[in-house]
C-alpha cells in the first residue's frame, strides 16, 4: 500500500476550542461564584440524600437487624404461660417490654427498660453495656440534651442512683415522644434507659409497667396491610386479655416520625436543589445570550465561513456543560464526604437514630449529577439556538438586538434626560431583572421561613398563658378493672369517678372529654379532643343551646373551617364516623380541639348525664389523689411543641438563613456584573461624551438598585403568602396541632436590611467597576 | 480678521508598548488651529490620526510636549477637570458611531443636550438633521447614515467649541457620505465651531481651511485651501 494514501487526515481540532481557555481565565470571578454556589447546592443535595437515603435505608434495615417491634400493648397483670400461648396462637410473636416510669433529680422523666436482647434491641453508639446493678444505659439524643456525659451519676426522686455507662439508641424510641397522643416529641425532658435484667428485676412490682410488644409472623408490608393486621389483632386480643393500652407501631409516633420527617426532608430537599439549579441554569443562559451579543461579530465571521449553527451552539455550550460537570462531581464528593456528615449530625441532633451505614444511591447521583446537566443543556440550548437563528448578516453588522420593529417604549419627554435614561436601563435588562426577582423570591422564602420559624415557637410560648382554657386541665383516670362499667372510657383511659375525685377548690370546673381521631388522607393522624363544657361555665363560653360545636382556632385553621362548615372525625374503637358542623371558632391555638355542650357530648358519646372526666382550674388542685390523675395540661406542657422545634430547629434555622443570603448575594452579583459588562461600551461612551463618574454610576446604579429594591420586597410580598399556604400543607403534613403562623414587622425589617445589605456589597463592588471601565473601549473599531 | 488661535499643539509625543513592540506613533507634533477653522488631518491608516485627535480631546494623555485649548493647557488637568473640559468644550463624532443602543434617537441627542450650558434646541437640530421623523426610534432600527446624523445632532446639539470627528463616513456609503460631510460643514459655517475631522479620504481635504498631512508620526505637508469645496461638490 502507498504511503499515505487512504489514510485519513488528522481530523483539525476545533480552533474555537482555544478560545475556551481564555474565556474562562478573562470571567474568572463568575465562572467561581457559578462554580462555588453549583458545589454548594450540589454538594448539600447530594449529602442530604445520601446520609438521608442511606439512613432511610438502614432504619428499614433495623427493622429485622433490630427486630423492631409491629405494635406494643399495655396489661395490668404480667401474662401468665397459658395468656401468651393463647396470644401467640394469633400469629404474632410476644415479648416483654416490661418498664418503669421514673423522674430524676433534675426534673426530667425516663421510662427505664431491661435491656433487651430479642425484639427492639439496642444499637450501642458510645461507652460499654452496663454490666452492673447500678449502671444504665442512656439514650443518646437525651443525655445530650441533658449534658449528661458517660460516668456520670443520675439519680431518681426516689433516690435510685445509676452510673451512665453508655449511649444507646432505642429502636422503638427513635423519636422520644413520651405519649403517643403528644403533639410534638420532648427529646429533652423525657428520655429512654435500660438496665441489666438483674437490675431491673428489682424494682417494685407495683411499680412496673407491663407491656408487652410482638411481632407478626408475617410481617405486613404496606400501610393498609398494618392497619388491617393491627385491627384484626386488636379484636382477638381483646378477645383474650383485658388491655389498657394498645399501639400498633404504624400509629407509634416515636417510631413513625422520623422515618416521616426524613422522606418528606428528602423530597423537599429534591425540589429546593432543582430549583437553585434552575436559577442557576437561568443565569447561564443570560451569560451565554450576553456572549453571543458581544461576540456577534465573530459569530457572524464564523457562520459566514461556513460554521454551522451546531458547532457555534456546542462551542458556547461547552464551558456551562463543563462547569455543571465538574461542579456537580465535586458537589458530590463532597456530599459523600463532608456534607453527608453535616446533614447526617442534623438528624442525629433531633431523633434518637442508631447507626447507619451509607449506601451508594444511584437514585441520588443521578438527581445531583444527570439532571442538573440536562437542565443546564436544556436551557442553554434552547437560549443559544433561539438567538442563533437570527439571520448571518444580522450578526456581521453586530446588530443583533431584538427585532428591527420593536418600537421603544414612549417615555414622556418632560421627565429629566437622566430619569429617563435610568429608565430605560431598567427596561433593556428586564430578563436579568427578572432573575433577580426569582433568585429573590427563592431565597426569600428560604430566609423568611428560616427567620419566622423561631418567632412563630416564641410567639406560641408567649401568648400560651392568655391563650390557654386554664392554667391547670387535669385529666382523671382510674385504674382500669374488669369490672369497670363503660367501655368507651375504658379505651380512652379517662372516667368520672365522681365520687372519689371531688375537690374543695373553689375554682375547679368539671368537664367531660371525649377523644376522636382525624381522617384527612391529606393530613397526619391526630386525636381531636372533644370537651363538653358545662353551662355558664367560666372558663369556656360558648352558646349551649346553637347548632353545631365550637372548633378550636387551631383546629379552624389547620383544616380551613369556618362557621357553617363541615367536618368528620373518627371513632377508631367504635370504627364509626361522626360528622359535625361548625357553630362556631372558639380562640384556642393550642391544640385541635371541639367544644360543645358538656349534656350534649355525654348524650352523644354515651357517657351517662353529669358524667366528667377532668377538670379545669385556675389553681392547682391538691386534694385528689395522684393516682387518680391521668394528666395535668399546664402551661409547661403545652409548650412542649415549641421547645421541642426551638431545639431541634434552631441552629438549623441559622443554616437556611444563611444559605438564603448566600443564594441571594451571588444570583445578585452574576447579573449586576452581566447588566455592567453589557453596559461597558455605553458607559465608555458616556465617559468621552464628558459625563462625571458619579453621574454614571448613579445612571446605572440607581435604576439597578431600584429594580433590586423593587423585586426584594415584591418577593418578600408573594413570599409571605406562599409561605402561610406552604406552612399549612407543611403543618398539616408534618405534625399533630397546630402553631398559628404570624410574621412579625421585625422578621420583614430584618429580611430587608440583609437583604439590601448583600446588595449594597455587590453594588459597591460593581460601582466601583462601572468607573474603571476605560474609555478606549469605545475608540476601538470593529476590524 | 485676525485670526484667534484656538487650540496649540506643540512638540506632543506619543509611544504605544515597552521595549521591542515599542511604536513611536506620534514623534513631535506643532499645530495651531484657529477658533471656527475647518481642519482636516488627513493620513494612511496607522499613522497616527486617531492618536492625535484623542489627545486633543483629552482622553488619552501625550508622552511629551504641550497642548492648550482656549488658553488653558490640557497637561495640568486631572482626570475630573479633563472630563469638565470634554463635557463643556467638545463634540465628538466617531466611525462607529458610539450610540446609547437603548436610548432613542430624540434621548441620544439630549444626553448631548444636559452636557452643556447653552445647548441648542433639541427639535430644531434633529430638523436641521433631518431625522425628526426618526425621533423615537432605537439607534438598531435606522440606518448607518441616519445613526451617524443621531450622533452629530448628540455633539453639536452641545453648542460645543470643537467638534472632533474620527473617519466619521468611514461606514457610509458614497452618497451619505457627502450628506454627512456637509452636515458637519453646516455646523461649522453656522454655529462657528471648530472642526477638527480624520480621514484617509483625500477629497475631504477640499472642503478644509488647512489639510494637515499626517504620515509615521510627523506632519508632512500642512496645505492651505484658497477656497473650501461644498461637500456637495466633493467627488472621489
Ligand atoms: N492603545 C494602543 N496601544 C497600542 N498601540 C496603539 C494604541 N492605539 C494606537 N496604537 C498604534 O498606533 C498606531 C497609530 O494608530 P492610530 O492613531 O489609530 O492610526 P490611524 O487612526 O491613523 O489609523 C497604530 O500602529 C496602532 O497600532
Ligand atoms: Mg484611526
Amino acid at each position: 500500500m502507498v504511503a499515505g494514501f487512504g489514510m485519513k487526515r488528522k481530523r483539525q481540532k476545533n480552533p474555537l476550542r482555544r478560545r475556551l481557555w481564555r474565556e474562562l481565565r478573562s470571567d474568572i470571578a463568575k465562572y467561581i461564584a457559578v462554580f462555588f454556589i453549583m458545589i454548594l447546592t450540589i454538594g448539600l443535595c447530594s449529602g442530604y440524600q445520601v446520609s438521608g437515603n442511606s439512613m432511610v435505608r438502614s432504619y428499614y434495615e433495623g427493622f429485622e437487624k433490630y427486630r423492631i417491634e409491629d405494635g406494643h400493648f399495655r396489661v395490668r397483670d404480667v401474662l401468665n404461660r397459658q395468656q401468651k400461648r393463647e396470644i401467640e396462637t394469633l400469629g404474632v410473636k410476644l415479648c416483654e417490654l416490661f418498664c418503669v416510669p421514673r423522674e430524676l433529680t433534675n426534673g426530667t422523666h425516663i421510662r427505664i427498660y431491661a435491656n433487651r436482647y430479642d425484639m427492639d434491641k439496642l444499637c450501642l453508639m458510645k461507652g460499654a453495656w452496663p454490666e452492673q446493678e447500678n449502671e444504665i444505659a442512656l439514650d443518646r439524643m437525651y443525655a445530650n440534651n441533658n449534658g449528661i456525659l458517660i460516668g456520670d451519676t443520675i439519680t431518681t426522686q426516689k433516690g435510685e442512683a445509676y452510673t451512665v455507662t453508655a449511649f444507646v439508641a432505642f429502636p422503638d424510641y427513635s423519636c422520644l415522644f413520651e405519649n403517643n397522643s403528644d403533639t410534638m416529641f420532648d427529646s429533652v425532658n423525657f428520655g429512654v434507659a435500660a438496665v441489666t435484667p438483674a437490675a431491673f428485676s428489682a424494682f417494685p412490682a407495683e411499680e412496673t409497667q407491663h407491656v408487652y410488644a410482638w411481632t407478626y409472623e408475617n410481617r405486613p408490608q404496606t400501610e393498609a396491610e398494618k392497619k388491617n393486621a393491627g385491627d384484626a389483632f386488636f379484636e382477638d386480643l381483646k378477645a383474650a386479655v383485658h388491655v389498657e393500652d394498645y399501639l400498633p407501631a404504624y400509629l407509634n409516633q416515636a417510631i413513625t416520625f422520623t422515618i416521616d420527617d426524613m422522606e418528606d426532608d428528602n423530597t423537599m430537599m429534591t425540589v429546593l436543589c432543582y430549583m437553585l439549579i434552575a436559577i442557576i441554569a437561568f443565569i447561564f443562559a443570560v451569560t451565554s445570550k450576553n456572549t453571543i451579543v458581544r461576540e456577534a461579530a465573530v459569530i457572524g465571521t464564523l457562520r459566514a465561513s461556513g460554521f454551522s449553527r451546531g458547532e457555534i451552539v456546542r462551542h458556547y455550550l461547552s464551558l456551562p456543560v463543563a462547569v455543571s460537570l465538574v461542579s456537580s462531581l465535586v458537589g458530590n464528593i463532597l456530599g459523600y464526604t463532608v456534607f453527608k456528615d453535616f446533614c447526617a449530625s442534623m438528624y442525629y441532633g433531633s431523633y434518637s437514630l442508631f447507626t447507619y451505614r451509607t449506601f451508594w444511591t444511584p437514585a441520588a447521583f443521578l438527581q445531583t449529577t444527570v439532571v442538573p446537566l440536562l437542565l443546564m443543556l436544556a436551557i442553554n440550548t434552547g437560549v443559544l439556538y433561539g438567538n442563533l437563528r437570527k439571520p448571518v448578516l444580522g450578526f456581521l453588522r453586530g446588530d443583533l438586538s431584538a427585532s428591527r420593529n420593536r418600537r421603544a417604549p414612549r417615555l414622556p419627554v418632560r421627565l429629566p434626560i437622566l430619569s429617563r435614561f435610568r429608565l430605560r436601563v431598567v427596561l433593556s435588562n428586564v430578563s436579568s431583572v427578572a432573575i433577580i426577582l426569582v433568585g429573590a423570591l427563592f431565597a426569600n422564602l428560604l430566609l423568611m421561613f428560616g427567620m419566622a420559624l423561631p418567632q412563630v415557637l416564641d410567639h406560641y410560648e408567649a401568648k400560651l398563658p392568655e391563650n390557654m382554657i386554664a392554667a391547670y386541665q387535669y385529666m382523671l383516670t382510674v385504674p382500669l378493672s374488669e369490672d369497670y362499667p363503660n367501655r368507651f372510657a375504658e379505651t380512652l383511659g379517662m372516667l368520672s369517678f365522681a365520687n372519689e375525685v371531688t375537690t374543695e377548690n373553689e375554682t375547679a370546673e368539671p368537664f367531660s372529654a371525649y377523644s376522636l381521631r382525624s381522617n384527612d388522607p391529606k393530613r397526619v393522624v391526630e386525636d381531636v379532643t372533644l370537651y363538653g363544657i358545662r353551662k355558664g361555665s367560666r372558663y369556656v363560653s360558648i352558646r349551649h343551646g346553637a347548632d353545631g360545636v365550637y372548633v378550636s382556632s387551631a383546629f379552624a385553621e389547620k383544616y380551613g373551617l369556618a362557621v357553617g362548615g363541615g367536618f368528620t372525625l373518627y371513632d377508631p374503637y367504635e370504627e364509626t364516623d361522626y360528622g359535625f358542623t361548625v357553630g362556631g371558632i372558639y380562640p384556642y391555638d393550642a391544640a385541635v380541639a371541639v367544644f360543645m355542650d358538656q349534656e350534649k357530648l355525654n348524650e352523644t358519646f354515651g357517657l351517662g348525664s353529669g358524667a366528667f372526666v377532668g377538670y379545669f382550674s385556675e389553681t392547682p388542685i391538691t386534694d385528689i389523689d395522684e393516682s387518680l390523675i391521668g394528666a395535668v395540661i399546664d402551661k409547661d406542657a403545652l409548650s412542649k411543641v415549641s421547645r421541642q422545634l426551638k431545639n431541634t430547629m434552631g441552629d438549623l434555622m441559622y443554616a437556611v438563613d444563611a444559605l438564603a443570603v448566600v443564594i441571594f448575594l451571588i444570583v445578585v452579583y452574576l447579573l449586576l456584573k452581566l447588566i455592567i459588562e453589557k453596559s461597558a461600551h455605553t458607559v465608555s461612551v458616556m465617559r468621552i461624551l464628558g459625563l462625571r463618574g458619579k453621574e454614571i454610576g448613579r445612571i446605572y446604579m440607581i435604576s439597578l438598585s431600584a429594580s433590586v429594591a423593587v423585586s426584594f420586597v415584591l418577593s418578600i410580598a408573594i413570599d409571605y403568602f406562599f409561605l402561610k399556604a406552604l406552612y399549612k400543607v407543611m403543618i398539616g403534613q408534618m405534625m399533630k396541632g397546630w402553631l398559628p403562623l404570624d410574621i412579625g414587622a421585625d422578621v420583614f425589617v430584618k429580611m430587608i436590611l440583609l437583604g439590601l445589605g448583600a446588595y449594597a456589597a455587590v453594588a459597591l463592588l460593581e460601582y466601583r467597576k462601572i468607573r474603571r471601565i476605560p474609555m478606549d473601549l469605545a475608540l476601538k473599531t470593529v476590524e | 480678521m485676525e485670526k484667534q488661535v484656538f487650540l496649540e499643539i506643540r512638540g506632543v509625543e506619543k509611544a504605544f508598548g515597552q521595549g521591542e513592540t515599542r511604536v513611536n506613533v506620534l514623534q513631535g507634533i506643532d499645530l495651531a488651529v484657529y477658533k471656527g477653522e475647518f481642519i482636516v488631518l488627513l493620513g494612511p491608516s496607522g499613522s497616527g490620526k486617531s492618536t492625535l485627535l484623542n489627545i486633543i480631546g483629552g482622553i488619552d494623555a501625550p508622552d511629551a510636549g504641550e497642548l492648550t485649548v482656549g488658553g488653558s493647557p490640557l497637561r495640568q488637568m486631572n482626570e475630573k477637570e479633563l472630563t469638565e473640559y470634554r463635557r463643556r468644550h467638545l463634540g465628538y463624532i466617531f466611525q462607529q458611531y458610539n450610540l446609547v443602543p437603548n436610548l432613542t434617537v430624540r434621548e441620544n441627542i439630549e444626553v448631548g443636550a444636559y452636557l452643556s450650558r447653552d445647548p441648542l434646541d433639541v427639535d430644531e437640530i434633529m430638523e436641521v438633521l433631518g431625522i425628526r421623523g426618526q425621533q423615537h426610534k432605537l439607534p438598531n432600527q435606522l440606518s448607518g447614515g441616519q445613526q451617524q446624523r443621531c450622533a452629530i445632532g448628540r455633539a453639536v446639539v452641545k453648542n460645543p467649541e470643537i467638534l472632533l470627528c474620527d473617519e466619521p463616513t468611514g461606514a457610509l456609503d458614497y452618497k451619505t457620505s457627502k450628506d454627512i460631510l456637509g452636515l458637519i460643514e453646516k455646523v461649522n459655517e453656522r454655529y462657528g465651531a471648530t472642526v477638527v475631522c480624520v480621514t484617509h479620504n483625500d477629497a475631504v481635504g477640499h472642503m478644509a481651511d488647512r489639510v494637515i498631512k499626517l504620515k509615521d508620526g510627523r506632519i508632512r505637508r500642512i496645505i492651505e485651501n484658497e477656497t473650501r469645496v461644498k461637500a456637495a461638490d466633493l467627488e472621489w
